[in-house]
């Protein structure tokens, strides 16, 4: 299979995993471990006073391998994406970010007129930028000419678990990218990623779907294979369908 | 003088550096980042820069999330 490249980084693996909503850091450990991924995301919160030694979420994650994406969740603006981006780059050291601006706590659909405009921003500024974005196609391309590494429209809202609601749009947008399309929010069964991936998404993040499933290393490790199938389908080409029937087996009668 | 870390309210001496407060405060500099009204200030830095009365001091650090 081919490799990913983002950012100048290449990635063997094509699924993206999140830190969120797991029961404890030790399971999260073990669940990304199983995933094999090499990008996975974290978020950011202001130091408990009270606490300031509080248990590191990094240790659970650091390893060679994997790219931290620090996201820019609990932002409402372009400017608070600008400065919590650099609080991102000084924390951990690295220049990717994953931009998302929902503002709007009950759907969490990101704004896209503060995401570009972020965007075109942190390009500036040197970041890889991954943004979350509503599956619009004349969007991504307009956020493809700021500069954006990636474009990441979502297939449901986040943590839905309700797949590819938005499958026609992000067709559209994976035949017009000329950067990855990653699929990101809403994909709840390893049916979902694999689907994305044989349309030919070049990667999926996946978060919700394994750190709420009952086994979440072995949900880790579906969604792996899932995301290799997918994308080995697409590689290989998809038979075209067909309305009607077309006979795989002879149907010259030989019975008389 | 006060200053406010991460919103809570602090009262420090008049020529107290960055670097000091945070130490007091037992908050080490690996995987955290700190701002000072907003404006990032970055590891190298503290050391030499002096708060004000009523300065906002953010300090994150990673969390869960996806």
């Amino acid at each position: 299979m081919s490799k990913l490249i983002i950012g100048g980084r290449e990635f063997s693996s094509r699924l993206f995993v999140g830190t969120g909503k797991f029961s404890s850091n030790d399971l999260m450990q073990q669940a990304i471990l199983a995933s094999e991924s090499e990008m996975v995301t974290v978020a950011m919160k202001r130091v408990d006073m009270d606490a300031p030694q509080q248990d590191d979420i990094l240790a659970h994650i650091r390893k060679e391998s994997i790219q931290l994406l620090p996201n820019t969740s609990g932002v409402r603006n372009a400017e608070e994406a600008v400065l919590a981006a650099q609080l991102a780059r000084e924390a951990f050291g690295t220049n990717f970010i994953k931009l998302e601006i929902h503002p709007d706590p009950k759907y969490l659909l990101p704004d896209p007129v503060e995401t570009l405009k972020a965007t075109e921003e942190l390009v500036k500024m040197g970041f890889v930028v991954l943004p979350y974005i509503q599956a619009d196609p004349v969007l991504c391309k307009r956020l493809e000419e700021a500069g954006a590494a990636t474009v990441m429209p979502l297939g449901a809202p986040i943590g839905t678990n309700k797949g590819l609601r938005t499958r026609d749009l992000i067709e559209i947008i994976i035949a017009e990218s000329r950067v990855p399309v990653v699929v990101d929010a809403g994909i709840g069964a390893p049916s979902h990623a694999a689907e994305a991936m044989e349309m030919g998404a070049d990667a999926v993040l996946v978060n919700t779907a394994i750190a709420v499933a009952g086994n979440p290393v072995e949900m880790a490790i579906a969604f792996k294979e899932a995301v290799i199938a997918g994308r080995r389908a697409y590689e290989a080409g998809l038979g075209a369908q067909c309305a009607h029937a077309i006979a795989s087996s002879p149907l010259t009668s030989f019975l008389d | 003088m006060k200053v406010f870390l991460n919103r809570q309210e602090i009262c420090v001496g008049s020529r107290v550096t960055l670097k000091e407060l945070l130490l007091g405060q037992s908050i080490t500099p690996e995987g955290i980042a700190v701002a000072v009204n907003n404006r990032i200030i970055s590891k190298d830095e503290w050391a030499e820069t002096f708060l004000s009365n009523n300065d906002k001091v953010t300090v994150i650090h990673a969390a869960c999330g996806g």
